[in-house]
Formats: structure tokens, sequence, C-alpha cells
């Protein structure tokens, strides 16, 4: 008997009931394949991590095989932050070298469970067929013939298709939050410095980590763009290189730091910032003093004529972002 | 010989030798009898990242007012035009920055120097007032680049 491989198969997004014709015959296809047994959760990143179906997850001990709406990538550290550890599993759409680092490269809390995670992204498919076989070689069962009767019809109902999978009932609501992936991450820990809403924290290693992701604002993306090892995704992010495509450029994220190396200084800068919360156009000389009258200013990093800065507003900005 | 001035960039540390000036733009410069060598400080690099590219708008021989543009720089984690840090001619940028820009990174107070320029010293900050500089406008420019990430809040 081959060892028992679990294959997790993670519902789209916004859709917590219904099962497309895709998923369907991509579950039925593998829960035939002898030591494989398909489980059926809600998004994998709106899991909540101590809810039932992360709980199920961390007691598994064997193989994984996770298809989900997410790059690879984004899949596998979502798992690992909720103590569902393992090595990245090479499979066809992982960039080369980020499976081979995966693969060999060590893990931050002690030594990594001597089983493999292979990771699917469901949205890279249109063939189930394709993502089958796909997963069949992964998992080296590439030569097995598969039954293919049993499952090429999507609207399968009956005995039959309640024993195929077994599916773990969580009530999930859209979560926002970054997922840091520890074979990039340097331990830099800018993301907890730059972070305005006090996401980040420090483990006993004094390695970044996701602390309070309920305080996160959805749709802000800042601390995956200034992390200088790209090492921080947000999923659900439209921009690829920020929800975790290996594929996508890097160069996006660069910023422009001539406001820095022209050398102004704190009170250009403070001016700057408020023009830049107000959508304005920054001043082009030093600023005068601000048009309306200005409480004294309250903080140590307000220059003696600095204008106040104005974080309420910056916040507020991030809050009006459209998801 | 005292030990060099530091500054804590976050985790990231930034060392200022005290055997040359720096402007106000993150450059130091050091007096030479050819000149002022110039080049990035190492809170210009660490916000950099590691450097891809240098290109250089004007000729040796540019009389340059401070603040005038030399030229641009593009690195890992961002982008941005090069500013003349004093008054002074561009005397001759350095060769072996320009082949190899990654010189900048890992010599950046001595062999990564960017350029040799008039200029007068004496213009320049201290580098005890520099690292008073960088205490003054680090939490505003860690502000400003947050910003920036704000989708629709740069070009």
């Amino acid at each position: 008997m081959t060892a028992q491989v679990q294959v997790l198969i993670s519902r789209p997004p916004g859709e917590p009931q219904s099962l497309d014709g895709f998923a369907r015959t991509v579950a039925y296809r593998l829960a035939a394949v002898p030591g494989l047994k398909v489980t059926l959760v809600p998004h994998l990143y709106d899991l909540a991590p101590d809810g039932p179906a992360m709980q199920y997850l961390r007691g598994l001990q064997t193989d994984l095989v996770v298809l989900a709406a997410l790059y690879p990538r984004a899949a596998f550290w979502v798992l690992d932050a909720c103590g569902v550890r393992g090595r990245l599993g090479r499979t066809p759409s992982l960039a080369e070298e980020e499976t081979l680092e995966t693969l060999t490269g060590p893990h931050r809390q002690g030594p990594t469970p001597q089983r493999t995670l292979w990771c699917f992204d469901l949205r890279a498919y249109f063939d189930p067929e394709l993502l089958v076989q796909e997963v069949l070689v992964a998992i080296g069962r590439g030569g097995l013939p598969v039954a293919a009767e049993k499952g090429t019809s999507g609207s399968q109902t009956g005995p039959a298709a309640e024993a195929a999978w077994h599916e773990i009932a969580e009530v999930t609501s859209s979560r926002w939050y970054p997922v840091i992936d520890f074979q990039q991450c340097n331990d830099c820990l800018e993301c907890l410095n730059f972070c305005l809403f006090g996401v980040y924290g420090v483990d006993k290693a004094d390695r970044p980590k996701v602390e309070h992701p309920e305080a996160c604002r959805p749709g802000c993306p800042a601390c995956a763009r200034i992390c200088p090892a790209g090492a921080i995704m947000f999923p659900q992010h439209g921009d690829p290189a920020i929800a975790g495509d290996p594929h996508a450029a890097r160069q996006a994220l660069r910023l422009d730091l001539s406001q820095v190396l022209r050398g102004l200084g704190p009170a250009e800068l403070a001016a700057l910032e408020r023009a830049r919360a107000l959508n304005a156009d920054p001043p082009a000389a030093p600023p005068a003093e601000p048009q309306p009258p200005q409480p004294p200013p309250s903080d140590s990093l307000s220059g003696a004529s600095a204008p106040l800065v104005d974080l309420d507003t910056l916040v507020d900005d991030v809050d009006k972002l459209d998801l | 010989m005292s030990k060099p001035l530091v500054f804590w960039m976050g985790r990231a540390l930034v060392v200022l030798p005290l055997d040359r000036r720096y402007a106000p733009n993150h450059m130091w410069a050091l007096a030479e009898p050819g000149g002022l060598r110039v080049g990035l400080s190492a809170y210009a690099v660490r916000l950099l990242g590691e450097i891809h590219r240098l290109g250089w708008s004007v000729q040796p021989g540019a009389r340059m007012a401070a603040g005038d543009t030399l030229g641009y720089i593009e690195a890992s984690k961002a982008t941005s035009d090069l500013y003349s840090p004093v008054a002074g001619t561009v005397i001759e940028f350095n060769p072996a920055v320009l082949a190899k820009p990654s010189l900048v990174n890992s010599s950046l107070y001595d062999a990564g120097w960017l350029l040799r320029m008039t200029g007068d010293e004496a213009a320049l900050l201290k580098p005890e007032e520099y690292l008073a500089h960088l205490h003054a406008s680090w939490p505003l420019v860690q502000r400003l680049l947050k910003q920036q990430m704000q989708p629709g809040a740069s070009p």
C-alpha cells in the first residue's frame, strides 16, 4: 500500500457554498486515486489560525497537495504561518531557483518536518485533466491510470460523490494580512519599523512575525513594497509581484528617492508629506508657515517650524483604498 | 583615531567615518589634493539597495551649484536623481563605478566613490551635524516613502 497523501482543495474566495465544475472534476479524479484522500476547505487565506480547518491540517502528518486560488509560494507560507509545515515540493509553476532553494533551505523554527507540500494555483489551469496529471507527476504517481469514467461529470451526486471527499465546514470572512516568505526574509525588520498599524512583532529569535494580522489595513501593501528582500506577500493583491508570483517583475516595486537624495531637511520633508497626503503638489521651496493656524508641534519629529504631520489623513487614505 | 559615528535605520546600522564631511543630500566628501572626492553615504546606499546602474548627465568641467542634477542612479529598491553636494566644478567621474556599479555597495566609503569635484569642504556638515540631520529626518523619510507606496500616490 502506498503512503497516503492528503489533497487539500481550497474553495475560491467568495464561493463559500458551491464548488465549480472544475474543482469538482479535479476532486473526483484525485479521490479515485488509491492512497489519496481529498479534503475540501474554505479559501485557505481566509481560514482562522485556530479554526477547525487549520486545526485539522495541523494534525496531518502526511504529504500534502494543496490546490488553492493562490500562488504556490503564498499558499505554502500561509500554511507555514499556521503551523502546517513541510518542504515546498517541486511543481511546474514554481520558479526553478525558488523551488530548489525552498526544497533544500533551512527553516526558521527548528528542523523542517520531513514531508512535502505541493502547492498548485487553481487559477493557472483551464483543463482539470492537466492539473490532475501534474499533481500525479509531482507526487510520483505519474504512471498511474486514472479512473476517468468516474469523475468526468461535473454534476455527479449521490453516495459515490459523498464518499469521494470530506469537507471541513468553517464560517470565514474575507481577510487581509501580510504573509512572510521566511526563505526570502533576511530579518532586517524594516516591515516592523515601517508598518503604521502595529501588524508586526518579533519572535523569540528576533525574526519578524505577523503578530496582529487583524490590525492590517485592507488594501495596504506598503510593507510588501518596502521589504528589501521581497519576502512579504499579500495574496489577494492585484499586483502579481505582491501576491506572490515568482515570475512577476520586482522592478515595479522601486521607490523614487529623489526627494530624499535632494537633501531636503525635516521641515521640507514634512511639508512634502503633508502635500502628498492632501494630494496637492509639493511646494517647490521650503515652506512658509502653513496656511491654517496649527497647534504647536507636539512631538519631537516636527522640526522647529515644520507643519504637523498629517498622519490621520494618511490613515484615512489607506482606509479608502478600493479592494 | 576615534570611532565612527553610527545611526540605526531600524535594525540596519549606518556607519559615518569621522575623516570626512557630509552633505544633507546623503553624500560624503573627502578633501584631497585633487579636489573633493564624493560618494554616497551608507544611509543613502541602505535606502537604495543593490546599485545596478549609474548615469551622469553632465561632463567633467561642468560648473555646478549645490543641488544641481548630476545624473541618476538605479538600484534594487529605488531609483533617484543624483545632485551636487556643493557648488564647484566636476573634475572626473569614477570609471570603476561606471563599469561596476555594485562597487558602491561593496566599498562605499572608498573605492565606490562617485566623482571628484572642486568645492568648499567647509560648506558641508561635520559628521555629528549629519548624524543630527539623520535623526531629524529619518521618521519623516519613512513616512514619505510609505506614502509613495500607496496606490495612486505616485506617478
